[in-house]
């Protein structure tokens, strides 16, 4: 018993020793970052007025100089935090200060460090500068090849500084790279990309849609489905009736942003009548959306039918297309299936009091 | 000292010594999986998931613990919660005429036509009401069913694709909801369902200390460490969202989140096919813990409750025992039951021994030290390897004031806790 307690004595101390060692680390550490944030906190009034006095028009580099040489960091965060309050003359004339104190060139070196925390930080800051195009001449290719990097943070906010350029080369890159990543990522970029949707709906979406690559396709159809705007999409039609159920279901709810055919009303009855419960609930949105009374008998039958998601799907389409609609509905609410029965006049109800409210 | 006493003091500090490796193994894996998610820290994007038709819609469920109007508030908070598509369902079980009316007056309730049946098996459904303000919330009165019944009925009755659930006892960040969707919008196809962090509120007091030892222990080892070995289950306090085709397919809830949880990775790993139920490291949930002893206790309780569930529903899990991996929920057995179960017994013994003069009184003291020293190294180690894995420290007062607490808990308080856990443990089978 004594060498068990002994072991276990032994291993306590040789831990107690390491975790000791860790602590005295991270104690040291913490003092220090809180030391930072006071000296950082107390330069930063000091710091913005600098800055403001020079956007303002004051010509003197001296004391702006001697704060990038004693406080760097709090010099570049500064100068971002002052970049959303100033737009015109005054934002260039921020961004062309970051030449004159060398802070640019500064940027630029750590965007090569292997530290990925500095890179971001790096990227963050030459992502504001490109809005200027003297600064934008010495960022060079750097963002275009920062959307390879392996960093998540670095490739998004490269994107979004290359689609401040305004150029479509540009806005193409960033398009396409928004077609590889999530679709977290892909929401982001959606916002940064809306701008120029109708201008990538004439270049380069047609070519995606038709390339075949079946994640691309999908892609590029949740990109455009995100900017939820009317666009020219060619052969939407096609895609509804794709092979691929993903690129189907994402076609679908397309169909209402682009202008009304034939092709697209008969691919949505189509739709109606699959086999696959998820195609058949979407193609019964569209057709809501699209109040397309053709299709009103097929889904009064797929409100008939015993698949609970289908009835209430089918139900919840009717609701929005009156009159017709709730008249189906109306039938409906005295069919022998229980289900269909509440499902009809539960939609019923909820559009009745949504178009009385 | 009788040989037979030798072996099991013996086999008790074995045991300690187990624990205390296999915890220092767990909480050191737990700060490096913490290093490498800060530094993949995503980026923040709210107004996109906010705005963007894209983000799936969100049921948020709340079975009532009773039906008094204590609830009310809590459902105007799941009511207000940012996000773009979201219903709440709140289920009440045996609800008198007074309390149904006192939640038809506060939401301006009326009957809807709208059933709850679905996949789910569930006990009978006395209504189903409507909100008739612009608001989506949809109430069911129920009968008293079993544990995890009414979840059910509000599994059935969610028209949504995700399902949210907020612990009732909790707070939670107005944006929590567009902070958990994120991972289901980075996999869609792998994420099962997503558990956040829950942050302890509570005083700067000794107690209060070891409540926030308590919940850094549990973080960083439980919920962070076993994310990294797809074994995450929800401790009290975290917000989870899940996919409602995944309940449905684990044959819906029985008895509380843990048993759901191990259900989903049991299953999920039982198809061989590539999962993920992550673990989102900031807190967007925060539960108060009052700085007094009872309450304490009670929070701990409360956790050996939850986990006890996953363990006593073993039988039912599709994996049995490896549902949460091979080791997982041994693992949790023997932190939660075998541990506390054999320090406590070595206490026990080491006072028998003194008093039947089997053992002299220094061995007895060295003993007893080794058995304090190993529950203080792992509080400290959580303090110290939260330190190590964030890129912001802890202010350093904070960071003495959570080292004091560890050794001092050590001295009273752990033996308490051993108690109190193994009582927890047991008592959770009859509820």
């Amino acid at each position: 018993m004594n060498h068990f307690a002994a072991y276990l004595a032994v291993i306590e101390a040789l831990v107690i020793v390491w975790l000791g060692a860790t602590c005295l680390v991270t104690f040291v550490r913490s003092v220090w970052w809180q030391m930072r944030q006071k000296r950082s906190a107390a330069i930063e009034p000091a710091l913005r007025a600098a800055v403001v006095d020079y956007i303002g028009g004051a010509n003197d580099f001296s004391l702006l100089e001697e704060y990038v040489r004693s406080s760097p960091r709090e010099m570049a965060e500064e100068m971002l935090a002052i970049r959303q309050a100033v737009s015109g003359a005054a934002l260039d004339r921020l961004c062309g200060l970051t030449i004159e104190l060398t802070l640019l060139q500064r940027w630029l070196d750590e965007a090569e460090t292997r530290d990925v925390m500095a890179r971001r930080g790096a990227f963050r800051r030459l992502a504001f500068v490109c809005c200027y195009e003297p600064c934008r001449r010495q960022v060079g290719d750097r963002l275009a090849e920062a959307l390879e990097d392996r960093d998540r943070e670095v490739r998004l906010t490269a994107a979004a500084a290359m689609a401040q350029t305004g150029r479509m080369d540009d806005v193409e890159r960033v398009f396409r790279l928004a077609l590889s990543e999530t679709l977290l990522v892909r929401m982001s970029l959606a916002e940064t990309l809306r701008p120029y949707a109708y201008q990538l709906c004439e270049r380069i979406v047609p070519d995606v849609l038709r390339s075949g690559d079946v994640p691309a396709v999908v892609a590029a159809l949740e990109l455009l489905r995100a900017w939820e705007r009317a666009l020219p999409i060619k052969g939407l039609a096609t895609l509804m009736g794709h092979r691929e159920r993903s690129v189907r279901i994402s076609a679908f709810p397309l169909a209402a942003l682009v202008a009304p055919s034939p092709e697209i009303e008969n691919e949505v009855l189509a739709g109606l009548g699959d086999r696959d419960v998820e195609i058949v609930t979407v193609a019964a949105r569209t057709a809501a959306r699209l109040r397309l009374d053709k299709a009103l008998p097929i889904l009064a039958r797929c409100a008939r039918t015993a698949v609970t998601p289908l009835v209430q799907a089918a139900a919840s389409a009717l609701a929005e297309m009156p009159p017709a609609g709730w008249t189906t509905l109306q039938e409906l609410r005295f069919n022998p299936n229980p289900a269909t029965a509440a499902a009809a006049g539960a939609a019923l109800e909820r559009a009745r009091r949504k178009a009385g409210s | 000292m009788p040989h037979s006493v030798t072996i099991l003091f013996a086999v008790l500090i074995s045991l300690l010594a187990v624990h205390l490796l296999g915890g220092l193994y767990v909480l050191l894996r737990g700060c490096l999986i913490l290093r490498v998610w800060r530094r993949e820290a995503p980026f923040v994007e709210r107004a996109a998931i906010l705005k963007s038709p894209l983000t799936p819609g969100v049921s948020l469920l709340l079975a009532a613990p009773d039906a008094s109007a204590l609830w009310h508030p809590l459902t105007q908070r799941l009511l207000g919660l940012e996000f773009a598509e979201s219903e709440v369902i709140v289920v009440l079980e045996d609800s008198t005429p007074e309390q149904l009316q006192s939640w038809i007056r506060e939401f301006r309730l009326f009957p809807s036509l709208e059933t709850v049946t679905g996949p789910l098996g569930i006990g009978g459904v006395r209504g189903v009401y409507e909100s008739s303000a612009s608001i989506h919330l949809l109430v069911v009165d129920k009968d008293h069913g079993p544990p995890g019944d009414a979840l059910n009925a509000a599994v059935n009755a969610a028209s949504k694709p995700l399902l949210a659930c907020f612990d009732p006892q909790s707070e939670f960040r107005q944006d929590a909801l567009l902070r958990l969707v994120w991972p289901m919008l980075e996999a869609r196809d792998e994420t099962v369902a997503v558990v956040s962090a829950v942050e302890c509120e509570t005083g700067a007091s000794l107690l209060g200390s070891f409540a926030e030892i308590e919940f850094l222990r549990a973080w960083l080892g439980r919920s962070i460490a076993f994310a990294g070995w797809s074994a995450v289950l929800p401790a009290p306090g975290d917000a989870v969202l899940v996919a409602r085709q995944a309940v449905i397919d684990a044959g819906g809830c029985r008895g509380g989140p843990a048993p759901l949880f191990a259900e989903l990775h049991g299953r999920a790993q039982a198809a061989g096919r590539k999962y993920r139920i992550p673990f989102i490291p900031d807190p967007l949930t925060s539960l108060e813990v009052r700085d007094d002893l009872s309450s304490l206790l009670r929070h701990v309780a409360r956790c050996q409750a939850w986990i006890a569930h996953a363990i006593w529903h073993v039988p039912s899990l599709a994996r049995g025992w490896r549902s949460l991996g091979r080791w997982g929920l041994f693992a949790l057995l023997f932190t939660r039951l075998i541990r506390p179960l054999a320090e406590t017994m070595l206490y026990f013994l080491l006072v028998a021994s003194l008093l039947a003069g089997w053992m002299r009184w220094d061995l007895a003291l060295i003993v007893l030290l080794v058995t304090v020293a190993s529950g203080t190294i792992l509080s400290a180690a959580a303090v110290i390897f939260r330190e190590v894995a964030e890129y912001t420290p802890a202010p350093p007062a904070r960071l003495i004031r959570l080292l004091v607490a560890s050794l001092a808990e050590g001295f009273g308080y752990r033996q308490l806790r051993d108690l109190w856990m193994i009582a927890a443990f047991f008592h959770s089978e009859t509820r």
